[in-house]
């Protein structure tokens, strides 16, 4: 979480560090393959958890299994806390990162 | 065994008596190594620990004890790579709900197992999910799929391949090793990974069509 500000800076500098904050607070949640989880379970998580339309979800896991990991969401912390939580909850081995990074 | 299909009353499968409990058996096993590990384990007697009239503390602990268990750290893995405060973060604000649903979902996975265990060990019997409970017995047969890959060693899509073609060959073989075989363990911790796939693959696929007829 960000800090609140404490003195009272000039409108236009609070706006600026703001911006900055909010471009640097992007996270970004991982999802790693592991030889475990099935590509119909991966596939299941993607799309009920998510939401995500069936190609979408299928192109993640993919994504997943081949190239070893996939970014599934981004947002800011505390929605990718909520997102790594759901992910560990099913099973899948999961991490947060800043976006970028 | 007998694979997942859809009936009216929830999904179900047909296993074995013998089947059922060391499924059970290997369910149990892990709930008490993920309370051990994350010292989670319920008083022996919850009235002893209760102070009347005083609700329980409902701020998470200042520090929450990572699991050194490899197994158990699969399960409550890391929350980053290399920001070790963002993982203690994650561990001390998430970790208690995770370990209860975990532990529950997997004493509701042994509930269902244990409830119709035959007398003839042979005989198959239907295990029913209801389709509530479906999403919580997948993700308990994921974790003692994650927790006996780890004790097996497992490492890669390979190796997995490599288990399933062993088993196989086995079986159309024909030719059990004798149950002192210096394997004998790791062979009963294989089948049991085996047996869990199976059924959570057919289970899974079952959901899946299901998300997937549901209205977005």
């Amino acid at each position: 979480m960000t800090g609140t500000a404490t003195a009272g800076p000039r409108l236009d500098e609070e706006i600026d560090t703001r911006e900055g904050l909010s471009l640097a607070d992007t996270w970004v949640t991982l999802v790693w393959n592991d030889p475990v989880n099935l590509m119909s379970y991966v596939t299941y998580v993607f799309e009920s958890y998510f939401g995500y339309t069936q190609q979408k979800a299928r192109t993640l896991m993919l994504q997943v299994h081949q190239e070893g990991r996939a970014v599934v969401s981004s947002g800011g912390r505390e929605k990718i806390e909520v997102d790594v939580q759901a992910m560990h909850e099913f099973g899948l081995w999961a991490t947060m990162q800043r976006s970028g990074e | 065994m007998r694979p997942f299909r859809r009936a009216r009353r929830g999904y179900v499968a047909e296993l074995s008596a013998s089947e059922r409990l060391v499924l059970a058996h290997v369910v149990g096993d892990v709930v008490e190594l993920l309370q051990e590990q994350t010292g989670t384990v319920p008083p022996e007697d919850p009235e002893a620990s209760r102070i009347e009239g005083v609700a329980p503390l409902a701020a998470p602990p200042e520090e929450v004890r990572a699991p050194t268990d490899p197994a158990v750290r699969r399960l409550l893995p890391d929350a980053s790579r290399e920001d070790g405060e963002v993982s203690a973060e994650f561990r001390r604000f998430t970790q208690g709900d995770l370990v209860a649903e975990k532990a529950q979902r997997l004493l509701l996975l042994a509930d269902l197992l244990l409830a119709g265990v035959p007398q003839d060990a042979e005989a198959l019997t239907p295990l029913i999910v209801r389709p509530d409970d479906a999403r919580r017995v997948a993700g308990a047969l994921t974790d003692i799929r994650v927790v006996l890959a780890e004790r097996l060693d497992l490492r890669t899509d390979d190796q997995v391949e490599d288990l399933h073609d062993e088993l196989l060959a086995r079986e159309e073989s024909g030719i059990e090793p004798p149950e002192e075989a210096p394997d004998a363990a790791r062979r009963f911790l294989a089948s049991v990974f085996l047996l869990s796939g199976w059924l959570q693959e057919s289970l899974v696929e079952l959901m899946l069509a299901e998300v997937r007829r549901a209205p977005r």
